[in-house]
C-alpha cells in the first residue's frame, strides 16, 4: 500500500471511527453509570437501544407524529421501561436473591422479552431505515469524507456526554448517585433514598441507550438484532476501566477507530474480532482498564 | 443541667430485639432529653450496638417504641433519618473513600439540602461551600480539605465522619463508638467538640463508648445495659458507684478505679 | 416340543413372506393414486420464503390431475410445516416418511434447515427435490437421492455476475463483496472460474453479516478503481454498502446478487432513489417478478386462490419458484412410466433436461449434476422501474469430485 493511501485510510478510518465511536461511548456511559452503582453488567442494555428505536420507528413513520412530540416520546418511554424494571423486577430479585449473579440473568431476561416483543410485531422482519433529520450530504475534513448526518451524531454525543457530566459532578441528583455507587450505607445517612435512586439511574441509562439508538438508526438501517452493536459498547467499557465514566467514553472511541483501522489496513473479515482482540489485550496488558486506577486484588 | 420536667427529646419504651432464638435486647427503657449528652455503656456483648443500631434505624425491633420529638420512628427507613434531623456515625467509618474531606462533607451537606425539583438538579449552591468550610473548621480538618479520605490516619478519619454528620444539620447527633482508637490528645479534642455542640448548638447526643474517660467527662446521663437490660441510669458520679455496674463489668473483685477512668 | 418347532418355523416363513411381499410395494403407490410429500416454512418469521411457493407447487399439482394425472394416477399431496429451521423440517420430513408413506418428498425453500434432512433422507432412500431453497451443503457431494437448487445454486451465483458484468458492461476489474460464511466462500469459488475465462479481475473484500460500518471494506475497493461492484452479500449490508457508495460519490455500475434483496421496494426505502443510479439486480426467473412471460403462473394463481390473491401482500415474490421443482417432479414420473419405482424415477431424475419457461436457465441434472438452475437474468433499476436485460448468463463452474 503506497503512503498517499495509507494517509487517506488513517484520516478515513479516524473519521468514521470517531462517528461511530461516539455512539459506543453513549452506549458503553449507559452500562458504566449501571455498574458503577449498582455492580450489574446490564445485559438487555442492546435490546433496550434496539428497542427504543423501534419505538420511534413506529411513532414517526408508522403513526406519522410530528418529530417534536417523537423524541421526547421515545426516551419518556425509555426512562420508565428501565426504571420500571428496576423497581419491580430488580428490587424483587435483589431481596430474595443476595447473589449478583440472579440480576445478571434478570438483565439476560428483559433482553429476550424485549427481543421477542419487537420481532413480535413484525417490524423487524426486513431491514428499516429511520429517515434521517439531518441531509446526508457529504463534507470533506482533510481527506476524509464524512456526511453532516455524521457530524451531527458526533455533535450530539458530545454534547450529551458533557450534559451528563455535568449533571453527575455537580447536581444534587448526580452527588447522590455518585454517593450511592460509593457506599450504600453513607448515602442513606446523609437521606439518600435508595430505591429511587437507583430507579433514576437505570432510567437515565435507558434515555442514553434510546439518544444512541435515534442517533445511529439513520446509519445502520434498523433490524430485530441491532442490539448485537451492545458487544462493540462492552468492549468499550472494559477497555477503559468498568468502573470509570471518562473510561467509558474514551473506551467507545478507541473501540471505533480501531475497528476502522483493522477493517483498512489489516482486512475486512478481522473486523468483526477487533472489539473481541482488545478485550483480550486489554485483560492481559492492563485488566484495570486505561482509567481504571490502581489495580486491586480483593481477596474472596 | 438539663430539665427533666419537659418530654423526652428520644424516648426508648419497651424494646426488645430478638435474632431467631435469642432476645439481644429485653424491654429496655430510656429517655433522652433535649439539649443532653447521653450514654450508652455496658460490656461486649450487653446488646449496646443492637440498641444503638435500632435507635438509627437499621434494625427494627422486635417489640417496643421509639419516639423522636413526639414522633414515632420505630418502623421508619434508614433514610429518612436525615430529613427528620438524625444524623449518625459508624464505629467501623462509612466514608466516600475516593473523595476528599472536602467533598465528604460537601455530599452529606449538598444531598441534603432542599426538597425541590429544581434543587434536585441545581448545581451546588454558594451557601454549601461555606457552610462546609465551617464544620471543617470546628473539627480541625480544614488543612486536610484537599485530602483524599482513605489518606488520612484513622483519628482524622473519624473526625471526617462526624463532620459529614454534622453536614446534614442535625438535632439529634448519634455517635457509635466515636473515642474507638483515639489517642489521648485526639479524645481531648473530641470532648471539647461534643460539649460545645451541646452548649453551642443546642444538639443532643446519644453515645455508645467503652472509653470511660470520655463517657464520665461529658455525660449528663449515663445508662448500663448488660446481658440485654438495663442494670442502671444516672449521672456518672451515681453509675460509677453503682454495685451492678461495677459488678457487671469486673465481677465480685471491685476496682473503682477503672470507673473512674 | 415338536409342535412348538413346527409353529415357529411356519410363523417365521410367514413373517418373511410378508416382508418379502411389503419389500416389492413401493410406499406411496397405489394403482390410483401417488403421494407427495410437501413441506416449506408456512409460518414464523421467514414464511415470505416458501409460503405461496407451497401454494404454486400445490397448484401444479392439481392442474396435473385435472389434466388426467401420471398414466392414470392422480397425484395425492401431504403438507406440513417446517418453520425453516432444521429441527422442524427434520420432524416434518420423518412424519412425511414414516406416518404418511410418501413416494417421495418435494419441500424446503430455506437452505440451513433442509441440509439438516439430508442423512436421514439418504438413509431411507426417499427421492427427494427441494422446493426453492439452494441447500447447496446437501447438493454437493453428489447424493443419489437429494436433488435441488431449482431456484439457483450458490456457487452459480457470483459466476452468473461476473459474466454479466464482463459481457454487458465491459468490466475488466470487478470488486467482489462476499460474506465470510459457508455460502461466502461458495459463490467466491464458483465464480473464479467465470472470472479466469472471461479474463476478469476480482478483488474481494470478506466481511461479517453482522458489521454495521462499511467504510473500511468500501475504501478498499474502491481504491482499486474497480469497474463494477458485485454486492454479494444478504440485504441489510447491501442496503449499507450501497448508500456507502452514494456517500462517497461512487458512480460505478453496482449489481446486486439474488440473495442481496427479498424486496426492492424496501431497498428504495432504505437507500433513497439516488443511490440506485446505476445499479443492477439479479434475477433467476425468466423475467422480473410479475413480468408479462410469467404472467401465467399468476394468473394460474389468482384462479386457484382468489381470496389470497385479493390480499396486498400476495402472491409473495417467490411463488413462481413452486413450479419448476413441481414440473420436474411430474416428469420424472412421467418419464419413469406405468410402474414407476423410486429407482425408476431417481434414473429419470439424472438425467432430465427442461425448459421451466419460468427459470431463467433450463433446469438440467447430470450424473454429477444435483443443482438445477445455473442461469440469471439482470434487470437495471432505478427505484422505480424494472427493465430486465437482454440475455442469460450461465455460470461455468462444475462440480469436480476431489
Amino acid at each position: 500500500m503506497d503512503l498517499q493511501l495509507a494517509l487517506i485510510f488513517l484520516q478515513q478510518g479516524i473519521a468514521s471511527g470517531l462517528v461511530s465511536g461516539s455512539v459506543y461511548a453513549l452506549l458503553a456511559l449507559a452500562i458504566v453509570i449501571i455498574f458503577k452503582t449498582s455492580d450489574v453488567p446490564n445485559f438487555a442494555q442492546g435490546e433496550v437501544f434496539m428497542a427504543a428505536g423501534y419505538v420511534a420507528l413506529y411513532l414517526f413513520v408508522f403513526q406519522q407524529m410530528p418529530i417534536w412530540v417523537v423524541l421526547p416520546a421515545t426516551l419518556l418511554a425509555a426512562f420508565l421501561a428501565m426504571a420500571l424494571f428496576r423497581r419491580v423486577v430488580l428490587d424483587q430479585v435483589a431481596k430474595s436473591a443476595k447473589d449478583l449473579v440472579y440480576l445478571v440473568i434478570a438483565t439476560l431476561g428483559l433482553s429476550y422479552v424485549l427481543k421477542g416483543l419487537v420481532r413480535r410485531t413484525g417490524f423487524g422482519d426486513t431491514p428499516r431505515s429511520f429517515p434521517a433529520l439531518v441531509p446526508t450530504d457529504s463534507v470533506m475534513i482533510g481527506q476524509a469524507s464524512v456526511t453532516l448526518l455524521d457530524l451531527a451524531i458526533f455533535g450530539t454525543a458530545v454534547a450529551v456526554m458533557a450534559a451528563f457530566f455535568w449533571m453527575f459532578n455537580y447536581t444534587k441528583t448526580g452527588r447522590a448517585m455518585r454517593a450511592v455507587g460509593m457506599n450504600p450505607k453513607a448515602a442513606q445517612l446523609v437521606g439518600v433514598d435508595l430505591r429511587r435512586c437507583h430507579m433514576l439511574i437505570w432510567g437515565l441509562s435507558g434515555v442514553i441507550s434510546a439518544i444512541a439508538a435515534l442517533l445511529i438508526s439513520p446509519k445502520i438501517l434498523m433490524t430485530a438484532d441491532m442490539g448485537s452493536i451492545v458487544m462493540l459498547a462492552f468492549a468499550a467499557a472494559i477497555v477503559g476501566g468498568f468502573s470509570s465514566l471518562p473510561g467509558a467514553i474514551v473506551g467507545g472511541f478507541i473501540i471505533g477507530i480501531v475497528e476502522n483501522m483493522v477493517g483498512l489496513f489489516i482486512s475486512s473479515r478481522a473486523i468483526v474480532l477487533a472489539p473481541f482482540l482488545a478485550i483480550l489485550i486489554v485483560l492481559v496488558l492492563r485488566p484495570q482498564g486505561l482509567f481504571g486506577g490502581k489495580l486491586t486484588i480483593k481477596k474472596v | 443541667m438539663v430539665a427533666e420536667t419537659a418530654a423526652p427529646f428520644l424516648d426508648v419504651a419497651g424494646l426488645t430485639i430478638r435474632f431467631g432464638g435469642l432476645t439481644a435486647v429485653g424491654g429496655l427503657d430510656m429517655a433522652v432529653a433535649k439539649g443532653s449528652i447521653h450514654a450508652l455503656i455496658g460490656p461486649n456483648g450487653a446488646g449496646k450496638s443492637t440498641t444503638f443500631n435500632c435507635i438509627s434505624r437499621f434494625y427494627t425491633p422486635s417489640e417496643g417504641r421509639i419516639t423522636y420529638d413526639g414522633r414515632d420512628i420505630t418502623r421508619m427507613p434508614a433514610r429518612g433519618m436525615a430529613g427528620l434531623g438524625i444524623a449518625r456515625s459508624f464505629q467501623n467509618l462509612e466514608l466516600f473513600a475516593e473523595l476528599t474531606v472536602f467533598e465528604n462533607v460537601l455530599i452529606g451537606a449538598h444531598v441534603h439540602a432542599g426538597r425541590s425539583w429544581r434543587d434536585a438538579i441545581s448545581a451546588r449552591p454558594r451557601g454549601i461551600v461555606e457552610h462546609v468550610e465551617h464544620l471543617l473548621e470546628r473539627t480541625g480538618l480544614s488543612a486536610y480539605a484537599q485530602t483524599k479520605a482513605r489518606n488520612l490516619d484513622f483519628g482524622h478519619q473519624k473526625m471526617v465522619e462526624i463532620a459529614r454528620a454534622l453536614a446534614i444539620r442535625p438535632r439529634l447527633l448519634l455517635l457509635d463508638e466515636p473515642a474507638a482508637g483515639l489517642r489521648n490528645r485526639e479524645i481531648a479534642a473530641l470532648d471539647r467538640l461534643l460539649c460545645e455542640l451541646r452548649e453551642r448548638d443546642g444538639i443532643t447526643i446519644l453515645l455508645v463508648e467503652h472509653v470511660m474517660q470520655l463517657v464520665m467527662s461529658i455525660s449528663d446521663r449515663i445508662t448500663v445495659l448488660s446481658f440485654g437490660t438495663k442494670i442502671a441510669e444516672g449521672t456518672a458520679a451515681e453509675v460509677r458507684a453503682h454495685p451492678a455496674v461495677i459488678e457487671a463489668y469486673l465481677g465480685r473483685e471491685t476496682t473503682q478505679e477503672t470507673l473512674h477512668g | 416340543m415338536k409342535t412348538n418347532g413346527i409353529v415357529r418355523g411356519l410363523t417365521l416363513a410367514g413373517g418373511l413372506l410378508m416382508n418379502l411381499a411389503a419389500g416389492a410395494q413401493e410406499p406411496g403407490i397405489t394403482d390410483k393414486t401417488i403421494k407427495i410429500g410437501i413441506f416449506g416454512p408456512l409460518s414464523g418469521q421467514n414464511m415470505a420464503y416458501g409460503f405461496d411457493v407451497v401454494n404454486a407447487a400445490k397448484m401444479y399439482y392439481d392442474k396435473i390431475n385435472k389434466d388426467g394425472g401420471i398414466h392414470g394416477r392422480k397425484i395425492e399431496y401431504v403438507v406440513e410445516d417446517d418453520r425453516c429451521n432444521a429441527n422442524d423440517l427434520v420432524a416434518a420430513v420423518k412424519k412425511l416418511v414414516e406416518q404418511e408413506n410418501v413416494f417421495m418428498l418435494n419441500g424446503g425453500s430455506c437452505s440451513a434447515a433442509v441440509v439438516a434432512a439430508k442423512d436421514y433422507i439418504v438413509r431411507n432412500k426417499v427421492p427427494y427435490l427441494m422446493l426453492n431453497a439452494s441447500g447447496d451443503g446437501a447438493l454437493f457431494p453428489p447424493t443419489d437421492y437429494i436433488f435441488g437448487a431449482f431456484s439457483i445454486s450458490q456457487y452459480a451465483v457470483g459466476g452468473a455476475m461476473v459474466e454479466f458484468a464482463a459481457k454487458s458492461l465491459g468490466a475488466k476489474t470487478v470488486a467482489y463483496i462476499n460474506h465470510d460464511d459457508a455460502y461466502g466462500a461458495w459463490n467466491l469459488e464458483g465464480s473464479k472460474k467465470d472470472a479466469e475465462v472471461s479474463g476478469v479481475k476480482l478483488v474481494v473484500e470478506s466481511v461479517n453479516p453482522t458489521i454495521n460500518d462499511v467504510t473500511a471494506p468500501f475504501l478498499k475497493l474502491r481504491a482499486a478503481n474497480p469497474d463494477a461492484i458485485l454486492l454479494v452479500t444478504y440485504a441489510r449490508p447491501a442496503a449499507l454498502l450501497i448508500k456507502k457508495a452514494a456517500e462517497l460519490g461512487f458512480n460505478k455500475p453496482i449489481i446486486l446478487s439474488v440473495t442481496g434483496t427479498a424486496s426492492l421496494n424496501q431497498l428504495v426505502g432504505n437507500v433513497g432513489k439516488d443511490a440506485l443510479k446505476n445499479f443492477y439486480t439479479q434475477e433467476v426467473m425468466i423475467d422480473s417478478p410479475g413480468g408479462d412471460k410469467l404472467k401465467p403462473i399468476y394468473d394460474m394463481y389468482k384462479a386457484a386462490y382468489p381470496d389470497l390473491a385479493a390480499k396486498p401482500d400476495h402472491p409473495q415474490t417467490y411463488m413462481p419458484y413452486g413450479i419448476p421443482p413441481a414440473m420436474s417432479v411430474v416428469k420424472a414420473l412421467q418419464d419413469a412410466g406405468p410402474n414407476p419405482t423410486r429407482e425408476k424415477v431417481l434414473a429419470a431424475l439424472k438425467t432430465q433436461d427442461f425448459d421451466s419457461g419460468v427459470m431463467a436457465g433450463r433446469m438440467q441434472f447430470g450424473p454429477q449434476q444435483r443443482a438445477a438452475n445455473r442461469s440469471t437474468i439482470f434487470i437495471k433499476y432505478d427505484g422505480t422501474t424494472m427493465t430486465p436485460l437482454p440475455g442469460v448468463f450461465t455460470s461455468r463452474w462444475t462440480y469436480e469430485p476431489k
